[in-house]
């Protein structure tokens, strides 16, 4: 190696080394969140007489334990991908949205939105589920979690 | 002749027997014709030895050639340099006790983990004529943050028919039939 290129790789190891370093940073701050949002609609209806999907078998299994409902369905799957200290309007439904603001480390500021208007506010880590009853004694619920942390 | 016998006599012809015995070996000698064939053959060697032997001259007088082999010994054991280390040797030597802190330090940060995020569940505003409830499942590792919209008297009017919920998969509405 000449004398010019090895100055210019002695140069060149720390701005490689801040770049890593950056990198990493960003990395562990999680600049972007992944987030899948799901709504789950929880019943007695068996499965067959009901025409969607059933839900994430550990998800069911985590309702089940605090909810009195036996069956558990998937109503929709939504993915956003939301940068750090930005929000994402999540429609889940013609009745429900959430104004998500994702605030780094696997927290989020959210805003449940039910029929055009704000409902409920909160600060919550992920993986987090809202729940709601209906007035036929059925449950509605949202998963938001961090498709990251999911692998 | 046992071997007994044999040391003695040796050590008779040695002279470090105590006169008793020294006594005792020359009675022996006189009346065991294998004690005193023996006898005689240990002093043949004895004399052949002491005949043929080259005398060696210290150079020096006795007090002084042994300090100087002291003195030798001395200079050489402080002369001796230690081999230096080569460089990875002494690398190694830094390295293997800051590695050793480095994993104590990581397993230590692994289990306390100090920098997991706070687990936050809160609620910080709400719409009136709602409740909520908040608790975590620490196993699933779940948020959960529960809320019911409270009666009010005036939406359940008298004589008002059951409330159904509609889900077409794009919306839930609920229906008062």
């Amino acid at each position: 190696m000449s004398r010019h290129a090895h100055q210019t790789s002695r140069r060149r190891f720390p701005a490689l080394f801040l770049l890593a370093l950056g990198l990493a940073a960003r990395a562990a701050l999680g600049a972007d969140l992944k987030l899948e949002a799901q709504m789950i609609w929880g019943a007695n209806d068996p499965p067959a007489r009901v025409k969607y999907n059933l839900a994430d078998p550990a998800l069911a299994a985590a309702l089940r334990h605090h909810f009195k409902w036996t069956n558990y369905y998937q109503l929709t799957n939504l993915a956003a991908v939301i940068p750090l200290n930005q929000s994402r309007v999540v429609r889940l439904s013609g009745q429900c949205a959430l104004n998500i603001k994702y605030l780094g480390s696997s927290l989020v500021a959210v805003d449940n939105i039910g029929q055009g208007k704000p409902v409920i506010k909160g600060t919550n880590s992920l993986p987090c589920v809202f729940v709601g009853t209906n007035l036929d004694d059925t449950a509605w619920f949202i998963r938001l979690r961090s498709l990251d942390a999911k692998k | 002749m046992k071997h007994d016998l044999e040391l003695k006599l040796q050590a008779w012809l040695d002279a470090e027997l105590s006169a008793a015995e020294a006594e005792q070996m020359r009675r022996r000698a006189a009346s065991d014709p294998e004690a005193a064939s023996l006898l005689a053959e240990l002093q043949n060697t004895k004399s052949a030895l002491l005949q043929n032997e080259p005398a060696v001259t210290v150079p020096e007088a006795r007090p002084f050639y042994w300090s100087k082999i002291q003195r030798q010994i001395q200079r050489q054991a402080s002369v001796r340099p230690s081999p230096a280390p080569p460089w990875a040797e002494r690398l190694r030597r830094w390295l293997a006790p800051l590695a050793g802190a480095a994993a104590l330090a990581a397993v230590l940060l692994l289990a306390l983990n100090p920098f997991a995020p706070p687990v936050v569940n809160q609620v910080s505003d709400m719409a009136e004529g709602f409740q909520t409830r908040t608790f975590r499942d620490d196993s699933a590792g779940i948020n959960f943050v529960v809320f019911h919209q409270t009666p009010q008297p005036s939406d359940a009017p008298a004589g008002a028919a059951p409330a159904h919920t509609r889900n077409d998969g794009s919306s839930f509405v609920i229906e008062v039939e």
